[in-house]
């Protein structure tokens, strides 16, 4: 094979470098003269004024993912001073929960609007230990925690990653006695609207343990309590 | 057949005994609060009630609700209207909750639960009097220039001011008073807002910082107000600097901030230490009073102790040597075991590519011999 000169190599890249520089030429002078793009410049050419208004409107929202708690009927064994049903944990010791329905999460509460809320809950019907479940030393009590402790899943938005209601994962992590008037549970009554609309953090759970014990009185229906859980935001 | 029905029950009462109850409230209505009250004034606003499946009670809770009406709840959606009175009342911070609550229904379950949605509003009940809110700012400048000044007075009072205006005092650091401004008088009607504005002469006044007190005179009355402001000169102040080192390579940071009411351009620094120049930073432009941040990395090898350094900051076409102190400070290294050195692996290697090449070559002569 004859081996090819410099002088061809040079000719090559020049006429490479007069196709590219003509090609060049001809798509500038193709695009200025074609329909709206008479020169390039960087002035507006007219202008018209026109007015756009929208109004945001905001909505406060609050998802219970779980909305029961139901521990269903069933006795304490004999065996047991007390059978304890923990809305977070379980039971404790299976054997002395007889019948009962073994729940396993607690009410999962979650901001759905676009805006931050905070959350109060009040109670009606039974919602002391004596009058839910009678005998000695009954307990009935309420807690919550921050769903990013928690990770009950059932979450509208994605599983939360941060703490809600103020940055503190367990919110209120040991169990306390519920009252009829309740409480705030997630920021207060003074515009402290914690718990966030981000889906981030705007969930946590509220968990119920019922300890009933071996002399609970029988009851021939089944007693219960009701939360209402109140959703407040700036209006 | 009967069988198959069977498992089909079980599987379907088994997903609807584990599949968690789900319920939900919400309410949308356009941003209200806080409510500026105006006598005889009438607001409604528009709410929809969504992802509910119950029944539900629209309650209004708090102050002023007898101001307030609801409309019937039609398709989910209901009117409140709120219709102030053609009198004043007394002033202060009202609020009111427009609730939207589940009506009661059948709770499965030993613990059941419901949900209500709240709105919380406030309605701002300014004075009858003649009232009103000033807000003072002042320009910071470069040397020579004339500062200016606006006061913004808004009215929180349900009566018109006939007349408002301001006397502004100019002082320095040592609470000097420099000069006095005064505005021009303007009328502010009930419930609006204007701007007083002056301007001060800072002629021969010298670069640092400045504050004024406005005294804002409305009919019969007066209230005070302060602002601060500048005198810049072009020059850059050295805030923080790297001042302890190790033997070796270190990082030198440089915090300047601009004195200047103007951005300034080609900022680099040089710094000498034991009178050899030693780092030459890169180039920054440091905006109008802000701080930068100038950075370099050099290498000393002195001996612990402190030296005396000088840093040349540069900017725009001129120059300021600042003296510095630089502590050296003797690394005290702990225990490194000592790295194993890596030239096996590489001969090794070698070797392998060294012993493959022949490898080939053996076998292409071979085939060409065939």
């Amino acid at each position: 094979m004859k081996e090819i000169s410099n002088k061809t190599i040079f000719l090559l890249l020049l006429v490479t470098l007069l196709i590219t520089l003509g090609g060049t030429i001809v798509s500038i002078n193709k695009l200025l003269s074609s329909e709206g793009y008479g020169i390039i410049t960087s002035a507006a050419t007219s202008n018209a004024t026109g007015t756009a208004s929208v109004t945001i409107s905001t909505t406060t929202s609050i998802t219970n993912n779980a909305a029961t708690i139901d521990f269903g009927s069933g006795y304490v064994n004999s065996s047991c001073s007390q059978c304890r049903m923990d809305s977070d944990v379980g039971q404790a010791g299976v054997t002395c929960c007889v019948s009962f329905n073994n729940v396993t999460s607690g009410f999962l509460l979650e901001n759905t609007g676009n805006i931050n809320i905070s959350v109060n809950y009040v109670c009606a019907f039974n919602c002391t230990a004596d009058s839910l479940v009678g005998g000695t030393k009954p307990m009935f009590e309420i807690k919550w925690t921050a769903n990013n402790v928690s990770a009950q899943s059932g979450e509208v938005g994605s599983l939360d990653t941060h703490a809600s209601c103020g940055g503190r994962g367990k919110l209120n992590s040991t169990y306390e006695n519920i009252s009829a008037a309740g409480k705030f549970i997630c920021g207060n009554s003074s515009a402290n609207y914690s718990l966030d609309f981000n889906n981030s953090q705007d969930a946590f759970v509220v968990d119920i343990n019922l300890t009933i014990p071996v002399d609970a009185p029988f009851t021939n229906g089944a007693r219960s309590a009701v939360f209402t859980f109140n959703a407040s935001s700036s209006a | 057949m009967k069988r198959f029905s069977i498992i089909l029950g079980f599987i379907l009462i088994s997903f609807l005994l584990f599949i968690p109850s789900l319920s939900a409230i919400s309410v949308m209505g356009k941003q209200l609060s806080p409510i500026l009250y105006v006598s005889g004034k009438t607001i409604t606003n528009h709410y929809v009630i969504a992802d509910t499946n119950y029944a539900v009670e629209v309650v209004i809770k708090g102050q002023l609700t007898e101001y307030i009406n609801i409309s019937e709840v039609k398709d989910n959606q209901f009117d409140m209207t709120i219709q102030f009175p053609d009198k004043l009342i007394d002033p202060g911070i009202y609020t009111f909750t427009l609730s939207i609550n589940e009506a009661s229904h059948d709770y499965s379950g030993t613990v059941g639960s419901r949900l209500a949605v709240n709105k919380n509003f406030q309605v701002l009940v300014y004075s009858n009097e003649k009232e009103l809110e000033p807000s003072f700012s002042a320009t910071s400048v470069n040397i020579n220039e004339t500062v200016q000044f606006t006061i913004f007075v808004e009215s929180r009072g349900y009566q018109d001011i006939e007349r408002v205006n301001a006397e502004i005092m100019v002082y320095d650091t040592k609470n000097k008073e420099l000069g006095k401004v005064k505005t021009k008088d303007v009328p502010l009607p009930a419930l609006l807002n204007a701007n007083l504005r002056g301007s001060f002469d800072t002629k021969g006044l010298p670069a640092g910082s400045y504050h004024a007190k406005a005294n804002v005179f409305y009919d019969e009355k007066m209230k005070s107000t302060n602002a601060t402001f500048k005198i810049g000169s072009m020059e850059l102040i050295l805030k923080n600097y790297t001042s302890i080192i190790n033997p070796g390579f270190n990082e030198f940071k440089f915090i300047i901030q601009n004195n200047w009411g103007n951005p300034l351009s080609n900022v680099f620094a040089r710094l000498s230490l034991n009178n050899s120049e030693i780092l030459q930073t890169p180039t920054i432009n440091v905006d109008a009073w802000q701080e930068g941040e100038l950075k370099g990395i050099a290498l000393v090898n002195f001996s612990p102790g402190i030296y005396s350094a000088v840093l040349h900051l540069f900017y725009e076409d001129q120059n300021r040597e600042i003296p510095l102190n630089i502590t050296m400070v003797e690394i005290i290294s702990p225990v490194v075991k000592e790295e194993k050195s890596n030239i096996w692996i590489y001969v090794s290697l070698s070797a392998v590519v060294i012993i493959l090449i022949i490898i080939i070559i053996i076998l292409l002569t071979k085939i060409r011999e065939k």
